[in-house]
């Protein structure tokens, strides 16, 4: 079964492992796609994935795993990738730029347009 | 991967809504990739790739729909919404599933869950060490392995019931050499589908010399004076060519949407009879190969053109459907995430009777592009433009200077009745290749081969 919260689930377990730096990504992607050759129809998608990324940072070096399933064991596994990958790799050196410009709000760019939710596939 | 009573329950919905044909694919991968730049190690990902593909067929509408959430309810409502878009039709019942064995003739001897990543990391390190060691002048070494598990279940209306399990290790080389004007890249990228022992196996000197060696050679040469003229082609990664500007056209995909030249010219001449072309799924260990295509059918070998005649097209179940060929178990797909279509898998041109020597002797002013690099290509019209990555002039039938900045223009139509001399060194490269239904793994090659005449770009 997957688990209710996942990434609070890897969270945990990068709190109970000792990991100084973790972060989660959850992303769920919807979509459908209608193909249309000669004036048919000719091809119809839909779908959902999800997926989860795990980053263990440790001195600079950045170890990544990921995982479609969200079971407790696949979590868990990938959980443990990471750790495992981040002390083979070469630090990272970065040098951020201070002050960086604010990031616009998203519901100001008008980059979605929330009536295609109520969409459906016949239409 | 999935309990069979749902898969019934997602098969039998879909019929039940209309679809005239039902299948279901189950994809459980992982993958891990480990790369080298700039003498650093500098990623290392893991990862695992699951969820279920759901294929409807109305005659020939494909409704597919897929989600990596395997519960039976997100599924039984992913296949009512995909047949709520298709036609009424008079619902079958779906057959009962014959689970039967996949033959896997291909070796693994080394399960790479068994090798500790140190070791990986050390390879890449010596690999970066012995390029380097080829000369100050190369400027970079990249290098980078990937590995795959994909495990894969397949089954349909018709009580189709197929699971596979196969094993992918590959290493990527370049190098970069710089001396004087402009850096001149050298790649080199084999791959089995196997599993560990490959790393071990591989003659790590011999790959590093291979990308070291072409960079340093072109990083000196000139240019060549483009314009139409006779042109030997190298083997091996030569192949992609044929694969991109007739390989791709003769898929089912083109074919049935009539965007191929190659289109109603089934049993007819085209190209001399010194030529053979064929797509084998069925070589031992070898990248394109595969036990089984993605539609469950055996993978095998197949004729495309015999002694100069178009004997077949590639084909999945719809692509063959509408064409009307036979299936030749060359539906592919890169993931659940994609329906299945035609694809290639191992595709070369057969060895001939001519040697290398004999070849470049027989052209007073020429092109020896004995590596190529990247192109594109039109798969509607076969047009293509590739870029020769490693070349040498011909003059007076002997090999003159290296010369850079080649590149090779054509229509693969018209370019295969010129293919005059074929070589007896027929070698085989791994590759990726993306159209459809994502990037898959296929083998192109072919032995060395004379083009009597062509475009040649150049200065």
């Amino acid at each position: 079964m997957p688990v209710a919260d996942p990434v609070a689930f890897v969270l945990a377990l990068a709190r109970e492992h000792r990991e100084p730096e973790a972060d989660v990504l959850l992303a769920r992607d919807q979509h459908l796609t209608v193909k249309v050759l000669n004036g048919r129809v000719e091809n119809v998608e839909q779908a959902t994935a999800l997926g989860l990324g795990i980053r263990v940072v440790r001195e600079g070096r950045s170890g990544v795993a990921f995982t479609e399933r969200l079971e407790p064991e696949a979590l868990e596994r990938a959980f443990r990738a990471a750790q495992e990958n981040a002390p083979l790799l070469d630090p990272t050196e970065v040098v951020l730029a201070r002050d960086l410009p604010a990031v616009a709000d998203p519901e100001t760019l008008g980059l979605f347009n929330p009536e295609l939710e109520a969409l459906g596939v016949e239409e | 991967m999935l309990h069979e009573a749902t898969i019934h329950k997602v098969i039998e919905r879909g019929l039940a809504r209309g679809a005239d044909f039902a299948e279901v694919f189950v994809e459980d991968s992982d993958s891990a990739a480990i790369d080298l730049l700039d003498r650093k190690i500098d990623r290392i990902a893991s990862g695992n790739t699951f969820g279920v593909g759901v294929r409807l067929l109305f005659g020939d509408e494909v409704h597919y729909g897929y989600s990596s959430d395997a519960a039976e309810e997100a599924l039984l409502e992913l296949t009512a919404n995909l047949a709520r878009s298709g036609r009424e039709r008079q619902a079958g019942a779906p057959a009962p599933f014959r689970a039967e064995p996949v033959a896997d003739p291909h070796r693994v001897s080394i399960a790479p869950e068994g090798v500790a990543k140190t070791e990986r990391v050390e390879l890449l390190r010596e690999v970066d060490r012995l390029t380097r060691s080829h000369g100050e002048a190369i400027r970079q070494v990249g290098a980078g392995l990937a590995e795959k598990r994909r495990s894969i279940l397949i089954a349909n209306s018709e009580g189709l019931w197929r699971e596979q399990s196969q094993r992918y290790s590959r290493i990527r080389l370049s190098a970069i050499a710089e001396q004087g004007d402009g850096p001149q890249t050298g790649m080199e990228s084999p791959g089995v589908l196997g599993g560990y022992e490959f790393f071990r196996e591989l003659d790590l000197k011999k790959l590093a010399a291979g990308a070291a060696e072409s960079a340093l050679r072109m990083a000196g040469a000139g240019y060549i004076a483009g314009g139409v003229m006779p042109v030997v082609l190298g083997n091996g990664f030569g192949g992609v060519i044929f694969h991109e500007a007739c390989g791709h056209p003769l898929e089912t995909e083109a074919i049935r949407k009539n965007a191929s030249p190659f289109v109603g010219k089934l049993g007819q001449p085209v190209a001399q009879p010194i030529l053979t072309a064929i797509d084998d799924g069925t070589l031992a260990n070898r990248w394109g190969s595969i036990p089984i295509d993605d539609e469950g059918e055996p993978g095998r070998r197949t004729v495309l053109i015999e002694r100069g005649i178009l004997r077949s097209y590639l084909s999945d179940r719809l692509g063959a459907r509408q064409v009307g060929v036979p299936r030749t178990g060359s539906a592919r797909r890169e993931s659940y995430k994609f329906a299945p279509v035609s694809r290639m898998r191992n595709t070369y041109i057969g060895p001939g009777p001519n040697t290398l020597e004999e070849m470049i002797a027989s052209i007073a002013l020429g092109l020896y592009a004995k590596k190529m690099g990247g192109g594109s290509v039109n798969p509607a019209t076969g047009e293509f433009n590739f870029a020769v990555q490693e070349g040498y002039a011909i003059r007076g039938g002997k090999l003159a200077e290296p010369v850079r900045g080649a590149t090779l223009i054509g229509k693969g139509f018209e370019v295969l009745p010129r293919i005059s001399m074929i070589g007896t060194d027929l070698e085989l490269a791994a590759g990726m290749c993306g159209a459809a239904s994502g990037w898959v793994p296929t083998t192109v090659g072919q032995p060395s081969l004379k083009i009597d005449s062509i475009l040649v770009g150049g200065r």
